[in-house]
């Protein structure tokens, strides 16, 4: 690795030493040996998507693929493609000069020309940008003019379905080392890819199932609902970490590099420093302009440059709102967290002990534990953060231990030293109640439903109380069917004359077995 | 011209009353709270819309008092250290975040996501420099999606400080930002679904991605209430109007804010503006240059959480005919220099090139007319003119008015009815017609 920086730079070296003595032009080339194919995404609430990506041949599939590093100089890029999808795919680089063979089939998607649209033919249509790499086949693509700058490279092939299924990434290129562009405004200490992407899961769904095209359950893609929004492939949850590589410094110029390669418009705002627009589409502004947002349509690439004075932690989220959950789970999406570091850095480390079980997460920013599985992370010194103990169903939460202590299932962690904290849980009441769970207000008058899980064999009947400032008001039902498959629910119309004042909760017990019960966590408002 | 004549057949019943108040005395100004401390209070409350809807609303209130929507307009001074108290009585966590302001520090409550924030019942204190003058907002940091939704989300002005002192009339430190007139658009809009769902305890239905908006709102009112008085009696959480009043050849600083989820594209009528400002900076090309990089458009494309300065002046340039109403007392059809030697002087911001030059149509007689509340009988500006018994009455002063609003048309309804939604009035008044100072 080292060897090869060297044999890198030394290349720079001479590259620009022979071009500024005017000696010779020259120009490099890179070659890429990308692949693609099928991959796996998980989201934070569970969903699987399968998606289309790009890697590296002998590498990963991975959305977005490899970010592609063009060396400062290079003119010439060459894609070797090997396609290991079922269908043709292709690569394209809007932004980058290159002679395109477009492909154009007729109706029934049988080819019926190259490159220009065929003599006296109306009907055809594009199905490819530019020459198919057909399944199993390898393909080469060459740039010969490119241009420094931020770019997305996604298949130019049925882009419609392509690119949504994942098929894209993202392209720089410095004029220099750690100079974005010409002007020497452009330097910067550290530099950063922030990709925005968007999953329709129910495209991935047809596609896995065949069920994708004309005459399907899913005719065409023109139907876009998208549920997860990523930042460079992962949508936010309280155990990813901020956006970790390279670490900044405080007083550090760091260049972001901003794409959407999603289908709607967002608008990432930065907290904290000022950002400086240096080029949009990879051409350079005229005028670099100071702003806190980014409006950042589909299919754009814009570069700014920040000077973050301080350590800390700046968000950075979607204030379009429409990707800032997962599906129906907040906090999710477009949020992340630029990672300034402070000299010294403190690790938290969590544990869980007791008969029962339960996760931990950091909930406040930066996040970065969800401990399920991601039990460890090293924060700036000083960092001020919140965790929240969760138990399982059928287990609760007893208190903490370790480096901090407390009953309270939510806890204040300061970062002036290293911490173990660990969680307690023990087995509880199998039996939950889901609806009204504290929060809720209530109108007199109005249905509401009042709704529990259980798990096991509780009997089949509950009886359902109100509760008003922790003793019962009220019996709301006495015989309510248990319900099935560990779900019930009744549709309770709430008096009219119950009091305003007042904490109300619900309580439902099962008939035949007291263990089974459980009260709402806290209360709900009655108006 | 045309638009005035094509606008003005609005029919806007069901204010007639209330109309009078604006049309005698306006509102020239931005209505807010000026100092450093602020004292907010998130508690629910409801707004009402013109169609009869009361919304269920969670807000900013000030010092304890109505939940409004929006918030409070937060008026500094730059360079102040301002301190913003925020008490919760949701009955979820809240918080207050500040796009654009740089380094916030938080005390009290516990720590959120993007800002501290408040657990229901606890206090948070933020506090902040301003060091940039500037239109700039305020909204959640807790679960901004819902929650801005819901209506908590504000304005900030900063004005511009020069060796300590405040330059009124002025928007930044350079004179490119002069104005006479301020006014605030802060544009939001509403799916009162969601409300629903939140005031029935069923919060955890809401869908982010399924939103779709009925009301389109400036400063947190639907059209025709964007018309009413600011403080208006009978909107009691939805303080602020949008009335826009102003003379001829006047610079009107337009503060638009886009405070929702989804971009509008803001439309001035009358005459182009020139945007000077973009997310509190001056759009300038080296610091001092002032506003040379601004551009003239008709129409803001309002994106979300971004703000946008403007400056607009109408000019009745153009027109070809003397919108005064002006002749020539020798009958010679003397017009320009002439007709003010002539001893008709020009009137103030009246275009020389026109100056009695009569207008090209023959004025139609009143049967052959459909008249609105908003024609004065005259087409000249201060002028009034005979009109049927019932017609005309919101215009006292012979004003012009010119339709601003949100140029996506489906915008101008509230809850599937036209007109409404995203749409208020530049009201253009002979310069006689006092408006009340900024």
């Amino acid at each position: 690795m080292v060897k090869h920086l060297i044999i890198k730079s030394l290349k720079q070296i001479l590259v620009t030493a022979l071009f500024l003595m005017g000696i010779v032009s020259v120009s490099s080339a890179l070659t890429v040996n990308l692949q693609s194919g099928v991959v796996k995404k998980t989201m934070p609430d569970g969903k699987v998507v399968r998606m289309w990506g790009f890697g590296r041949v002998g590498g990963a599939i991975t959305v977005p693929g490899p970010v592609i590093t063009v060396p400062p100089g290079d003119t010439t890029l060459t894609i070797n493609l090997t396609n290991n999808l079922l269908v043709p795919v292709s690569v394209v680089i809007p932004g980058q000069a290159a002679a395109l063979q477009p492909v154009w089939v007729d109706s029934l998607n049988n080819l019926t020309g190259l490159g220009a649209r065929p003599n006296g033919d109306v009907t055809s249509r594009v199905r490819s940008f530019t020459q198919e790499t057909a399944p199993g086949a390898t393909t080469t693509y060459t740039w010969t003019n490119l241009k420094p700058g931020t770019y997305l490279y996604q298949s130019g092939t049925d882009p419609a379905v392509q690119v949504q299924m994942g098929l894209y990434g993202a392209l720089r290129q410095n004029t220099a080392v750690n100079q974005a562009y010409t002007d020497a405004s452009t330097q910067f200490n550290k530099e950063l890819v922030l990709l925005y992407s968007e999953i329709h899961s129910q495209l991935h769904d047809a596609v896995a199932l065949g069920q994708y095209g004309p005459g399907t359950a899913m005719p065409s893609a023109i139907h876009y609902d998208p549920e997860y929004f990523l930042v460079n492939g992962t949508p936010f949850s309280y155990g990813k970490s901020p956006v970790p590589t390279p670490p900044i410094n405080p007083g550090e110029k760091v260049l972001l590099r901003f794409l959407n390669a999603g289908l709607m418009d967002h608008v990432p705002v930065l907290q904290g420093p000022v950002m400086r627009g240096i080029a949009e589409d990879g051409n350079p502004m005229a005028n670099q302009l100071r702003q806190y947002s980014l409006y950042l349509q589909p299919g754009k690439t814009k570069d700014v440059l920040i000077a973050p004075a301080k350590a800390g932690y700046y968000g950075i989220y979607d204030r379009r709102l429409i990707g800032l959950t997962n599906k129906k789970q907040a906090p999710g999406g477009l949020l992340t967290y630029l990672k300034v570091a402070s000299v010294t850095q403190h690790a938290l480390n969590v544990g869980k002990a007791g008969t029962g079980s339960g996760s931990v997460a950091v909930n406040s920013a930066p996040g970065g534990i969800d401990c399920g599985t991601n039990c460890s992370e090293t924060y700036n010194a000083g960092t001020i953060i919140s965790l929240i103990a969760t138990p399982d169903f059928g287990s609760k939460f007893i208190g903490w231990s370790g480096s901090v202590s407390g009953i309270d299932p939510t806890i204040t962690v300061i970062m002036d030293s290293a911490k173990n904290v660990t969680a307690n849980f023990v087995p509880a009441s199998p039996m939950r109640v889901v609806q009204p769970n504290g929060g809720e207000i209530v109108l007199k008058g109005s249905v509401q439903t009042i709704s529990w899980e259980y798990n096991g064999n509780p009997g089949s009947y509950v009886r359902i109380e109100l509760l008003r400032n922790g003793s019962v008001y009220t019996i709301i039902a006495n015989q309510v069917p248990i319900g099935s498959n560990g779900v019930g629910s009744f549709a309770w119309t709430v008096p009219p004359q119950i009091p305003s004042v007042g904490q109300y909760t619900v309580r439902v017990i099962s008939t035949s077995n007291n263990n089974y019960k459980d009260v709402s966590d806290n209360p709900f408002a009655v108006q | 011209m045309k638009h005035i004549l094509r606008r003005k057949v609005l029919l806007f019943c069901c204010v007639v009353a209330l109309l009078l108040a604006w049309t005698v005395t306006g509102n020239a100004a931005i209505s807010g709270v000026k100092g450093k401390t602020f004292n907010l209070t998130a508690k629910s409350g409801y707004i009402t819309t013109p169609d009869g809807n009361n919304i269920f609303m969670w807000g900013y209130a000030l010092n304890g008092g109505t939940m409004q929507y929006p918030g409070p307009t937060l008026i500094v001074n730059q360079g102040a250290v301002v301190t913003v108290r925020l008490t919760n009585q949701l009955s979820v966590p809240v918080s207050i975040t500040f796009p654009g302001q740089g380094e916030v520090t938080a005390t009290g409550g516990i720590p959120g996501l993007l800002a501290r924030e408040a657990p229901p019942g606890a206090t948070v204190e933020y506090q902040f420099r301003v060091s940039q003058p500037g239109t700039y907002m305020y909204h959640s940091g807790t679960r901004p999606e819902l929650q801005i939704e819901m209506g908590l989300v504000g304005a900030i002005i900063v004005r511009p400080m020069v060796g300590g002192t405040v330059i009124t009339g002025q928007a930044y430190t350079h004179p490119d930002s002069q104005f006479d007139h301020q006014y605030l658009f802060l544009l939001t809009e509403l799916d009162p679904h969601i409300h629903t769902l939140v005031e029935q305890g069923r919060m955890n239905e809401f869908n982010n991605t399924v939103v779709h908006a009925e009301y389109w709102m400036i400063n947190g009112r639907a059209a025709p209430d964007t018309l009413l008085a600011t403080n208006d009696p009978t909107l009691p959480s939805q303080p602020y109007g949008s009335i826009v009043m102003a003379h001829p050849r006047e610079k009107v600083l337009m503060r638009i804010i886009s405070a929702g989820r989804d971009p509008h594209p803001f439309h001035n009528h009358g005459n182009h503006a020139t945007l000077i400002a973009h997310d509190g900076r001056l759009l300038e090309s080296v610091p001092g240059a002032g506003a040379d990089l601004g551009e003239r458009h008709f129409t803001t494309n309002a994106v979300p959480g971004e703000t946008y300065d403007l400056i607009f002046t109408w000019t009745g340039e153009n027109m070809g005919w003397d919108f005064y109403g002006h002749t020539d007392p020798t009958g010679a059809g003397l017009t320009g220099a002439a007709c003010v030697a002539a001893g008709v002087p020009l009137e103030s911001g009246e275009p020389l090139e026109n100056h009695c030059k009569p207008i090209p149509v023959s004025l139609p007689t009143q049967d052959a007319l459909t008249f609105g509340q908003f024609y004065s009988g005259s087409p000249f500006l201060g002028a009034l003119g005979a009109l049927p018994p019932g017609e005309g009455g919101f215009n006292p002063n012979g004003g012009y008015f010119f339709m601003w609003h949100s140029h996506a048309e489906r915008e101008l309804t509230n809850f599937d009815i036209f007109p409404g939604g995203m749409l208020t009035f530049l009201i253009l008044e002979h310069p006689n017609v006092v408006l009340s100072v900024p």
